[in-house]
């Protein structure tokens, strides 16, 4: 019983550190990708060269 | 090529072929897409042997138990962070070398990835330390060291936001960011040179304390890292130099007003020319 509950609570925390890591990242990169399209259709056509 | 009635960008000379033309409105191009796709295919497989197929360590030295998956992201991240400030002091080098607007461009980028990674670092070794040693902050030398690490990064982005001049901002951005990263090495060997909580090295030692499946996740949850932080700098250097084009663009349409100030009756057009 008290293995049970020991290992329940890790996996708390191991959710909790990759429910961190994974939410971090993905408003990390939805908030790349809005703001590229939001300053991206502002640059003038002829300045819109990326490589 | 891709076209919209309003932007016709995909007809446009300088706007890439192949795999590198850019997304009418965006950052993203053919290219970065396809890799951004091959980049989430690997974050679900990394997941998947990360949480389901690995299993829990009972016999290493150290005997995390099912506390090791978060080893699997805590280090992985860590490496990322050290990646992209190795990437942010090289390109400010080679800015004060070379004073070509691409390696500041190329600096900032990494930089911002960097702050987001050095916190998540931070965070999921703060997770781990609660359960491993019983408190969410301890003022150990690697914990210490990486916190001054953020502390730095985030000062190194307050001072380029705090520089209206492009040249100065970005000269000065350089400067801070080769000294901060100084403190790179400190974080790394802060372990061993300095006694503290925090354990040693895991895999970059000749034997590494885990094997099999375990050290297969945390070796490829290093190697996902460094590919995400790849697609985070395609997409972050493009977002700064679309940024650098606009702040050009409204520097020369100053500079024309100005002009258009000094002569008498001089107007400006909405498109920046004097008539």
């Amino acid at each position: 019983m008290t293995t049970l509950v020991l290992a329940q609570n890790e996996w708390a925390y191991v959710a909790g550190g990759y429910g961190v890591t994974v939410g971090a990242l993905l408003l990390f990169t939805i908030s790349t990708i809005v703001k590229g399209r939001r300053i991206g259709r502002q640059v003038p056509v002829e300045e819109r060269r990326w490589l | 090529m891709t076209s919209t009635p309003t932007d016709p960008v995909g007809t446009h000379p300088t706007a890439g072929s192949g795999l590198f033309r850019m997304h009418p409105d965006g950052t993203a191009s053919r290219g970065s897409r396809i890799y951004g796709i091959l980049v989430l295919v690997g974050v679900i497989v990394f997941l998947a042997v990360a949480l389901l197929f690995s299993p829990a360590d009972t016999g290493s030295e150290n005997r995390m138990g099912d506390m090791i998956r978060i080893m699997y992201v805590h280090v992985p991240v860590a490496v990322a962070c050290y990646t992209a400030f190795l990437v942010t002091a090289v390109s400010s080098i080679a800015y004060l070398w070379k004073r070509t607007e691409g390696w500041d461009l190329l600096a900032v980028a990494s930089a911002e990835i960097g702050v987001v990674f050095t916190a998540l670092t931070l965070a999921t070794g703060s997770i781990w330390g609660h359960i491993a040693w019983g408190t969410w902050w301890e003022w150990d030398a690697r914990l210490t060291s990486t916190l001054v690490l953020l502390l730095l990064y985030l000062g190194y982005l307050a001072l380029r936001g705090s520089i209206a001049d492009p040249t100065v901002r970005a000269r000065r951005a350089a400067v801070l960011g080769i000294v901060a990263f100084l403190n790179v090495p400190i974080v790394h060997f802060s372990v061993t040179w300095w006694r503290g909580l925090h354990q040693d090295a895991t895999v970059s030692r000749l034997d590494p304390t885990i094997d099999g499946l375990k050290l297969f996740a945390l070796v490829f949850g290093m190697v996902l890292s460094v590919a995400l932080f790849v697609w985070f700098m395609i997409h972050r250097f493009r977002l700064h130099y679309a940024a650098a084009r606009l702040e050009a663009v409204g520097f020369d349409r100053a500079l024309a007003e100005r002009r258009a100030e000094g002569r008498s009756g001089g107007t400006i057009t909405p498109e920046g020319s004097i008539t």
